[in-house]
């Protein structure tokens, strides 16, 4: 005999589930939207810096310049897009030809080879503009290019240190991996915030928010009733990255998968509480929209760790970044997947991620018995 | 008498359902014409294909002379429209929701500005005009969008179910209203199903399934019928054994 | 004429009636140009290190000196073995270890295939890893470099005639390399769609769902009149949030600009006649508020990931490229950064405004025909 809570609660499901299921065109994207940012990141977003176009400034060509522009355009980092002789201003050479380096050889530079002397330095100049590309060409143009020059005229420089690098966790540098994680906390914060505090929202509007409240049904059954199917939704979402993750990319779980189940749905359920949150406190869909769409996009994408280095960033935003949901749940999705660790190592985030949702929980609580 | 409305054979269908089916009636200028059918009976289809806001399947009409299929842009400028759905701004006051239906309808600044206070005098929204108008009770709301369709001066107005939920007394008051208005010229064409006002028209019209069962004054329908009230009236007509749906053309 | 002017009034007003709406409007915009001014960098700095030093000797405490005194490092000391120095990147306590073998010393005497050492990378961050290593690698040349220098002319060689090349790099536009200077200007363009691409595409619809819509049409207003009407208070906001932005940015962050405020304006513009498009365009398609908003943020997070704002478009794959030639945002977002940084005018993007323009108009006429017949 189940208690009748639970078939009111049913009863306020199936009414949901039908909303969704009516509204085929969010539906839609709300599914193929894990799909194509998936395709997106796996295949489009790499951070392999490549094909750089680049311009060779050469006041004298000669055999050697050429030689050595031909090995620098054979470099995958590099395309030589064009050479032109001395340009005065430098600046404009940049504007007009959208290249993103200009390697400049001195005057007379064949002469001074030949004649066995050392020439004035060939320059590198790099566009700044885009921080990330231009900090990794300055550290390794300079070494690479003169790596090309002394192999073309056959000389073996000394070499006293070798540097051998190991890349642990994620030995292709696959994007793929790198992104998976990160994906999985926007688009579950998305879905989870977004859609709830627009549902409720719209029922306040239409006045039926008050009909249900006004029936037998506690509110806190209604709570539950609504945010069950999206948490499916959600959980529907989840399978699909990490399905699509392994089929097309071959993104193991090096961890338990019960672990990273259930850790998604704390994270889940913390990003549907934000989502009433936000509900309570919107009279239209506009007002919830314009509210959930920065605070949840903003402190995943920017403020979690996803693309963006935490331990750059000034100490007021490393420490907001411990209480956005994201980071921790972050953390525990890269450590189960990447490095297969368990509860164990990861007792730290788990803990901070409850913490969080109880906080949340309380708030709304509070927030539902003053206003609704 | 001059008809400002006509209509032959007007039909909708939507797929394999027929919204309004062969509708044929003329309405003459200063006339209340009330316009009854149950919910779903097709009402709401026909005042907007009447309105010009939906195109016909078959059949012809003119609206105020003009032709309803090729010729809704005159059409709009000499009819008032106040749909179901309550669709002045809510979050706007009143005054500006008045002020943007008379600009619409071009108005100049000084028509306006007296129309608005005639009109508001009429129906007592004067001290309202700074209020919000989704703060404002619901029949004060429909009151607002009766002005607000009337600023023009149309020669035709179309009220779809103008009294909704509204309660007895106010539903009396709006019909005063409405009289007073046809006293003064203006045809109203007017949706309900509350039988008991249809009392007020001067001849009516009651659609079942699409068509028009029924086309008389009150009182010779209830003669014809044998039955006290229009809302009796109604059901011996949907009583799918009476004889006079077949009679009625 | 004057139908477009009397709704644009009654946009203003809705405007004012929701406080709540302008407050949203403004503050989310300000608080994402604070947290991308200051959170937002993928400089990689103190990237926490560790080091197994195997060798103990000067040589190998000068190595490790050199790069723990270097900022861009947060030195954390050395492990006593290499399973604790991974155990230290399992837990995330380190980024890089570096592993200095006991025969150091010795081999690094040797001018050829002298010592290795090897650099252990936690790779889940794959960029900020390479970055990171890419400036180990750098410091570590560096200190190799200067050592070897010192020792060859302690036997009387310049090292200059045994390297008779040498590569010199140099940072343009932006030599502090600061990430904000990029990341800011960029997010204009994602301030400029937001307002004139999802509320305009809100207002449109909303219209609709209150019904307030079928009432206008039985007005002598067209529905051109009512499309025209709207979106035009929402690219007067677009314009306002500009010039605020470029307030800031400028005067707050330091970022600076090197071109023309008319010629940022004059993109803007084209811009906005694609983004007005696809606000009307998700209005006609949609139903509800919430099909609008799920919608539009698609396509926007589609346009905006293969525009360039984080990651470069010419690292994509060529076919990946292709699809991006037909992405406006991708050609905005180049052209604000080339404006800021480069000073560029319309003579160097004539290209891209072009692009943007047929774009426009392609997306802008075909949203609007559709309107217009749904309209009907």
């Amino acid at each position: 005999m189940t208690a009748p809570w639970t078939g009111r609660i049913l009863a306020v499901m199936r009414k949901e589930v039908r909303h969704i299921l009516r509204d085929a065109q969010t539906l839609a994207i709300v599914i193929a939207m894990p799909v194509i940012m998936m395709f997106l990141y796996g295949y489009a977003l790499t951070l392999d810096i490549r094909d750089l176009p680049t311009l060779i400034e050469d006041p004298a060509p000669c055999s050697e310049t050429r030689a050595i522009a031909r090995a620098v355009d054979a470099t995958t980092m590099f395309k030589v897009v064009g050479t032109v002789p001395a340009f005065g201003d430098l600046i404009e050479l940049f504007r007009k030809y959208h290249v993103k380096a200009v390697i400049r050889f001195p005057a007379g530079f064949g002469a001074d080879l030949r004649n066995g002397g050392t020439a004035a330095p060939i320059q590198v100049l790099i566009d700044g503009s885009d921080q990330n590309t231009a900090t990794i060409v300055r550290n390794v143009a300079g070494p690479l290019i003169q790596d090309e020059v002394l192999d073309l005229m056959h000389i073996d420089p000394p070499k006293p240190l070798t540097v051998d690098p190991v890349v642990l966790y994620n030995q292709e540098q696959k994007s793929a991996l790198f992104f998976v994680p990160g994906l999985m906390a926007l688009l579950l914060m998305m879905i989870s915030a977004l859609l709830t505090s627009l549902t409720i929202t719209r029922e306040k509007e239409r006045g039926t928010m008050e009909q249900l409240l006004v029936s037998p049904l506690r509110p806190w059954e209604v709570i539950a009733g609504k945010i069950i199917p999206y948490l499916a939704l959600a959980a529907i979402d989840g399978v699909i990255i990490l399905v699509v993750a392994r089929i097309s990319f071959g993104v193991h779980i090096h961890g338990s998968v019960l672990f990273l189940a259930a850790a998604s749905t704390v994270y889940v359920i913390v990003a549907l509480m934000l989502g009433l949150i936000f509900s309570t406190v919107a009279k239209t869909q506009q007002q919830a929209m314009l509210m959930a769409l920065p605070a949840t996009l903003l402190p995943v994408i920017i403020l979690s760790g996803f693309i963006f280095p935490l331990a750059s960033m000034p100490a007021f935003f490393q420490w907001l970044s411990n209480i956005i949901p994201a980071t921790f749940y972050l953390q525990l999705v890269r450590g189960i997947i990447l490095k297969g660790v368990g509860p164990l190592e990861l007792w730290q985030p788990c803990a901070a991620l409850c913490c969080i949702g109880l906080v949340f929980f309380g708030i709304t609580l509070r927030l539902y018995r003053v206003r609704l | 008498m001059k008809t400002t409305i006509e209509t032959r054979d007007l039909s909708k269908r939507f797929g394999p359902h027929t919204a309004v089916d062969r509708i044929t009636l003329s309405v003459y200028q200063g006339e209340i014409f009330g316009f009854l059918g149950a919910n779903g009976a097709g009402k709401t289809t026909a005042i907007r294909m009447l309105c010009g806001l939906l195109e016909p399947t078959s059949g012809s009409g003119t609206v105020a002379g003009f032709d309803i299929i090729r010729q809704t842009d005159r059409i709009r400028s000499r009819i008032g429209y106040m749909s179901q759905k309550f669709s002045l701004y809510s979050d706007l006051r009143v005054i500006d929701n008045l002020r943007l239906y008379g600009s619409l309808y071009g108005l100049g600044k000084q028509a306006l500005a007296r129309r608005i206070d005639e009109l508001s005098a009429l129906l007592s929204l004067s001290p309202l005009h700074g209020r919000i108008t989704g703060s404002l009770p619901w029949g004060w709301q429909q009151r607002a969008a009766l002005a607000c369709a009337n600023l023009h001066r149309p020669e035709i107005l179309f009220l779809d179910e103008p009294t909704g939920s509204v309660d007895p007394v106010a539903r009396q008051t709006f019909w005063d209203l409405i009289q007073t208005l046809a006293a003064g010229g203006t045809t109203i064409f007017v949706t309900t199903h509350h039988m008991d006002e249809a009392e007020n028209c001067g001849r009516i019209s009651i659609m079942i399934d699409g068509r028009i069962a029924a086309l008389d004054t009150p009182r010779a329908l209830k003669e014809r019928t044998g039955k006290p009230t229009l809302h009796e009236v109604f059901l011996h007509l949907v009583d799918p054994h009476s004889e006079s749906l077949k009679e009625r053309a | 004429m004057n139908f477009i002017r009397l709704i644009i009034w009654k946009e203003f007003a809705h405007i004012r009636a929701d406080p709540l709406m302008s407050r949203l409007i403004v503050l989310p915009v300000l608080a994402q140009l604070f947290i991308v001014g200051y959170a937002l960098t993928m400089e990689v700095k103190h990237t926490p290190l560790v080091v197994v030093d195997r060798s103990a000797t000067p040589q190998s405490r000068s190595l490790i000196a050199s790069l723990s005194s270097n900022d861009l490092f947060v030195y954390r000391g050395t492990a006593a073995s290499e399973e604790q120095a991974r155990a230290l990147l399992d837990r995330g306590a380190a980024k890089l270890a570096l592993i200095i073998p006991a025969h150091f010393a010795r081999d690094i005497e040797r001018l050829n295939d002298g010592a290795h050492v090897q650099l252990l990378i936690d790779g889940q961050d794959a960029n900020s890893a390479s970055v990171a290593a890419g400036f180990a690698s750098a410091i570590i040349s560096q200190w190799t470099f200067a050592r070897l220098g010192r020792q060859l002319s302690g036997q009387g060689i310049d090292v200059a005639t045994l390297i008779p090349v040498s590569v010199t790099g140099t940072v343009l536009f932006n030599p502090l390399l600061k990430s904000s200077w990029y990341m800011i200007p960029a997010l204009v363009v994602i301030l400029v769609t937001i307002i004139t691409g999802l509320l305009t595409g809100f207002s449109i619809i909303k219209e609709k769902e209150q019904g307030t819509f079928e009432q206008l049409m039985v007005t002598p207003i067209k529905p051109v009149h009512l499309v025209l009407g709207k979106i035009i208070p929402f690219a007067i906001i677009g314009f306002l949030e500009i010039v605020v932005f470029l307030a800031i940015a400028t005067l707050w962050f330091g970022i600076p600009f090197r071109g023309n405020v008319l010629t940022l304006f004059l993109f803007a513009s084209i811009y906005m006649i694609t983004s007005l498009g696809i606000g009307i365009f998700t209005s006609t398609v949609a139903r509800t508020m919430q099909q609008v908003l799920f919608m539009t943020w698609f396509i926007m997070i589609f346009f905006i990931l293969l525009s360039g704002f984080f990651l470069p478009v010419e690292n994509m794959p060529h076919w990946v490229q292709t699809i991006t030639l037909i992405n406006p945002v991708r050609y905005f977002m180049f052209v604000v950064r080339e404006i800021f940084l480069k000073g560029s005018g319309l003579a160097d993007l004539w290209r891209q405004a072009a692009a943007m323009l047929m774009i426009g108009v392609a997306v802008f006429g075909l949203s609007l025909a559709m309107f217009h017949r749904k309209a009907q």
